[in-house]
């Protein structure tokens, strides 16, 4: 029989930087978890992103086990390393500070095109694109047809 | 890298942004550039946090102007007081044999009635600290340490936790342990169990709230037990060979049985043997020999 769920916590945790602290520990800590035993098994799935945001959806079961999924990192962060910036622009509508290409828009939005809510490739690079300029980051070429 | 975990009182920021995408993404990227590690999504936002002293109240408003860029924004910050966020686990939890050879117990646990003279008994009060024996790692490595014969040895324990290890080699009659971990909650923790076990931090025992970079101009030690992580051992092999003996041995774990290949090649460049390689639930340890 399955096991039951006691709840499900939603947290976007740099990779390898799982630690007690809040909100991991308050979170898994009122449900009971072994928090250490959730920061080592989180910490050594991650060594080959650490230092990346990625968003963990932790099942707690009502027996005070857990499991957790990982995903790729959100496609603002993932822009803000394509375009190799230190930060966003001050002024995004005025000053380009960062740039991305179109091919490097369709990898982040094949990549997260699970959670984007979109029916094809193309308008969720359009939604991906739209964040990139949100953030002062510039797409350069021309929308691939 | 990450930084290890912070006992402070933590900035926790509330944001909720009207529309919520993307700024709610936004905010993520901009503000894991200034060290906040974990966001917690909402549906009007986000909430993150950040140990106090590490964050500067300019890099925070820019982020917030910033924001206010892309959506109305609803902010506001608070402060989480520390303390010990694993207690509900800790006040309840079933004790850990090892085979029949040893138990790590809280001191609410009682000493099985049938233990054997040579039963190892070792009590741990965690206090959010890694190593209480639930953990197949933990586990592994005082199987492993039972069957090293540390009696009359030189050991290092390398990112003690709770101090466990440090504490069971002790016990085995180890000529004197150096404990080490890199958070200052663990090394706080490693003396505080030492003391409920008998010991007191003197020429047998040393702790240092530290690194690998503590190790260099360091005694020579007979065996190194370093339950860490992949990315930490690979980065700190060759400095824990440095204060290996030849003949002595080390034993590694904290990483996937997946994970034992980018280890071995470590291994291999240093010349040491590989004696044996354990696996419990996925998680690995292995045991090496420096050779003579």
């Amino acid at each position: 029989m399955a096991k039951e769920v006691a709840g499900l916590i939603k947290l976007q945790i740099r990779g390898g930087a799982a630690n007690p602290a809040p909100p991991v520990g308050p979170a898994l800590g009122a449900k009971g978890v072994n928090i250490m035993e959730f920061c080592k098994q989180f910490n050594a799935r991650t060594q080959d992103k650490a230092g990346k945001v990625l968003p963990a959806v932790i099942t707690v079961y009502k027996d005070k086990s857990f499991d957790f999924v990982i995903k790729t990192p959100p496609a603002a962060v993932q822009l803000l390393e394509a375009a190799k910036l230190k930060s966003g622009s001050a002024e995004s509508n005025r000053v380009k500070v960062g740039r991305v290409n179109w091919d490097q828009v369709r990898a982040i939005a094949e990549d997260k095109m699970p959670d984007l809510n979109c029916f094809s490739i193309e308008s969720a690079m359009k939604v991906v694109a739209g964040t990139a300029r949100s953030m002062g980051i510039n797409v350069t070429g021309k929308f691939p047809s | 890298m990450s930084r290890e975990f912070i006992r402070a009182d933590y900035l926790k920021l509330d944001i909720k942004f009207t529309p919520l995408l993307p700024a709610r993404e936004v905010a993520i990227a901009w503000l894991s550039e200034l060290d906040f590690e974990v966001f917690e999504p909402t549906d009007e936002g986000l909430t993150a946090y950040i140990p106090e002293q590490f964050v500067g109240k300019p890099e925070l408003l820019d982020v917030k102007m910033r924001l206010m860029g892309l959506a109305e924004v609803v902010w506001s910050e608070s402060i989480v007081k520390t303390r010990n966020w694993n207690a509900e686990w800790e006040a309840n939890y079933e004790p850990v044999y090892v085979g029949e050879r040893a138990i790590v117990r809280a001191p609410f646990h009682s000493l099985p009635e049938k233990a054997e003279k040579d039963f190892l008994d070792v009590v741990i009060v965690p206090h959010m600290s890694f190593g209480t024996g639930h953990h197949d790692t933990t586990l592994l490595m005082m199987h492993t340490l039972l069957d090293l014969e540390v009696k009359g040895m030189t050991v290092l324990d390398m990112g003690c936790g709770t101090g466990v290890l440090a504490i069971a080699a002790l016990k085995l009659g180890a000529a004197s342990v150096l404990a080490i971990d890199i958070e200052e909650g663990a090394y706080i923790n490693t003396i505080e169990n030492a003391e409920l076990n008998g010991f007191s931090v003197d020429d047998r025992l040393v702790v240092v709230c530290g690194d690998a970079s503590n190790l260099s101009g360091t005694r020579i030690n007979d065996v190194i037990l370093a339950n860490i992580n992949r990315n930490i051992l690979v980065q700190d092999m060759s400095c824990y060979d440095n204060v290996l003996s030849p003949g002595g041995q080390i034993a590694l774990s904290g990483f996937f049985v997946g994970d034992v290949p980018v280890l071995q090649r470590v291994i291999d460049g240093l010349g040491w043997r590989v004696e044996e390689v354990k696996d419990s639930e996925g998680w690995a340890c292995i045991i090496c020999v420096k050779p003579e």
